[in-house]
């Protein structure tokens, strides 16, 4: 099975509070798919990218990537082939210039200095920021941040993108630079977000959380023009589509 | 507020200060530790009562900020800031050691005075040698170099994030008491003792939150417990040099006082 690919499989995950975030999740990504994962808040979006890299495990059904089963043992071989995206960028630039941010993943993985240099500034090139690569990551602005975040993950030549809220605190030049760079990325792709403007130009596929439960799961442009489904999961349709 | 807002101010300019480019910042990271090593244990060593001996020594911090093109108005305001802390230490000497040292006319001045002027001085010293060090090499390459040099990775990660989050806490906090004094009555007196406790449990715990979610995104980009760090430039002759020069001054001025030895001199040729 190719390395890209993500299933769940009637996942489930209540937390110690007894919050049951997940209650039987199913789904199959399979190779270079783009896919936007909505609903309302506490729908149980951010605690399904958690549970695909392994930050929890799920209390029933499996997590399998590329054909691997997520588990404790699995994990960090996992976490390899999969880039997160948090976010907020605060959380996972920590280090004190750029430069080291990004490359604490490469060097992390066991590349050598001079690779891991590489790495880091094609990464820094792809995103467009090669002229922060000296600046200290919590001086730059919320767009820079983002930036500097994506690069710090491309670094590690994943095979899947998670993303969480990537557009939020974005103000609207960056964002139309984070979806033209998101285009060109050949990844497999799971955005959760609620930006759905932001999820019709860069994902083909949406699927739409409601309690725990995938509600919906199809294509975008289907799904962000029904607009009785948008409003029972605390949605409204996106606003190119509302002015129509 | 404005003072939490200083510390923050304060943390950002040491870190502008250390991205900059000049004959110290490119020397090489471990040489400029050892030179500061070396110029701390000098200090350390000199007698209480010595002052004039102390005196050469002001060469090193002087050429430190010249040569890093550092701001003498940035030293002068955190000495200024920590000047009451090693004025507290100081104080109770010239009312304990009450022997009189010197005699000018009907000027007595007594051992007390004399070893706190030392004490004042070596302080000044310290904290401008620490300080230039940390400003012209960058927290990264101070950790690299510690962590070569076989201090403990864990410690060496804990100086690190505890470098790069202190900030972020100050900022957290200063989000808090602005938060307060927003709502607060307008006592115009700051935060009320009463509430201390519970606004410093909120920052424990927003403290609490994000480190796990930094241990989070740690792992997500391959940390398994071992910090692994970029390696600072390679050895340079200048850098060499620079540690040759400045522990061959230091040692001399340590056992040789100079300040009285040009006086001998001066009363040789002219006396």
């Amino acid at each position: 099975m190719s390395h890209h690919t993500i299933s769940m499989q009637d996942v489930q995950y209540t937390y110690q509070d007894h919050t049951q975030a997940l209650q039987g999740a199913s789904f199959l990504i399979t190779h270079g798919e783009s896919v936007a994962l909505i609903g309302g808040n506490g729908a149980g979006k951010s605690t399904l990218l958690s549970l695909l890299v392994g930050i929890v495990f799920p209390t029933a059904g499996a997590v399998t990537i590329g054909g691997m089963e997520l588990t404790h043992k699995t994990a960090t071989e996992i976490r390899r082939r999969i880039g997160m995206v948090f976010q907020n960028p605060d959380d996972q630039l920590f280090m004190p210039t750029v430069f080291d941010d990004v490359a604490f993943g490469p060097l992390n993985m066991g590349f050598s200095q001079e690779q891991t240099k590489q790495l880091v500034n094609e990464a820094l090139a792809t995103v467009g920021v090669a002229h922060l690569s000296l600046r200290s990551s919590h001086r730059l602005s919320i767009g820079e941040k983002r930036a500097v975040s994506i690069a710090s993950v491309l670094a590690m030549t994943p095979d899947i993108l998670l993303m969480d809220e990537p557009t939020s605190g974005l103000d609207p030049w960056s964002r139309r630079q984070l979806i033209g760079l998101l285009l060109k990325f050949g990844h497999t792709k799971i955005i959760a977000t609620h930006d759905l403007d932001f999820a019709m130009d860069v994902c083909q596929r949406t699927l739409v959380l409601q309690n725990g439960r995938v509600v919906a799961d199809g294509p975008t442009h289907e799904i962000l023009r029904n607009a009785d489904l948008l409003a029972s999961c605390r949605l409204e349709p996106p606003l190119r589509l509302q002015s129509n | 507020m404005q003072r939490l807002q200083a510390h923050l101010d304060h943390f950002r300019r040491l870190d502008d200060l250390a991205r900059a480019d000049s004959l110290i910042h490119r020397l090489h990271p471990a040489i400029k530790i050892i030179t500061t090593l070396i110029f701390l244990i000098t200090l350390a060593s000199y007698a209480k009562y010595e002052v004039t001996g102390l005196l050469p020594l002001l060469l090193y911090p002087v050429a430190l900020i010249t040569l890093g093109r550092l701001p003498l108005d940035y030293f002068a305001e955190r000495l200024m800031f920590l000047m009451p802390f090693v004025a507290f230490v100081a104080i109770a000497n010239p009312f304990l050691d009450r022997v009189p040292m010197l005699q000018w006319g009907a000027l007595t001045i007594t051992g007390g005075w004399i070893s706190f002027v030392s004490i004042v001085l070596r302080f000044l010293l310290a904290v401008t040698a620490v300080l230039a060090l940390v400003a012209t090499t960058g927290i990264h390459d101070v950790c690299s170099v510690l962590m070569r040099a076989g201090v403990p990775r864990i410690l060496v990660l804990q100086l690190l994030l505890l470098y790069r989050y202190l900030s972020l806490l100050l900022e957290e906090a200063y989000r808090i008491e602005q938060a307060y004094l927003l709502r607060s009555s307008g006592s115009g007196r700051g935060i009320a003792p009463k509430v201390w406790g519970s606004l410093a449990g909120s920052l424990l715990i927003r403290t609490f939150t994000r480190a796990q979610k930094i241990y989070d995104a740690m792992l997500c980009r391959g940390f398994v417990g071992e910090l692994r760090l970029l390696r600072p430039a390679q050895l340079t002759v200048t850098s060499l040099a620079y540690l040759a020069g400045w522990t061959a001054f230091i040692v001399s001025a340590r056992l040789i006082n100079i300040p009285v030895r040009i006086e001998t001199l001066f009363r040789g040729v002219f006396g």
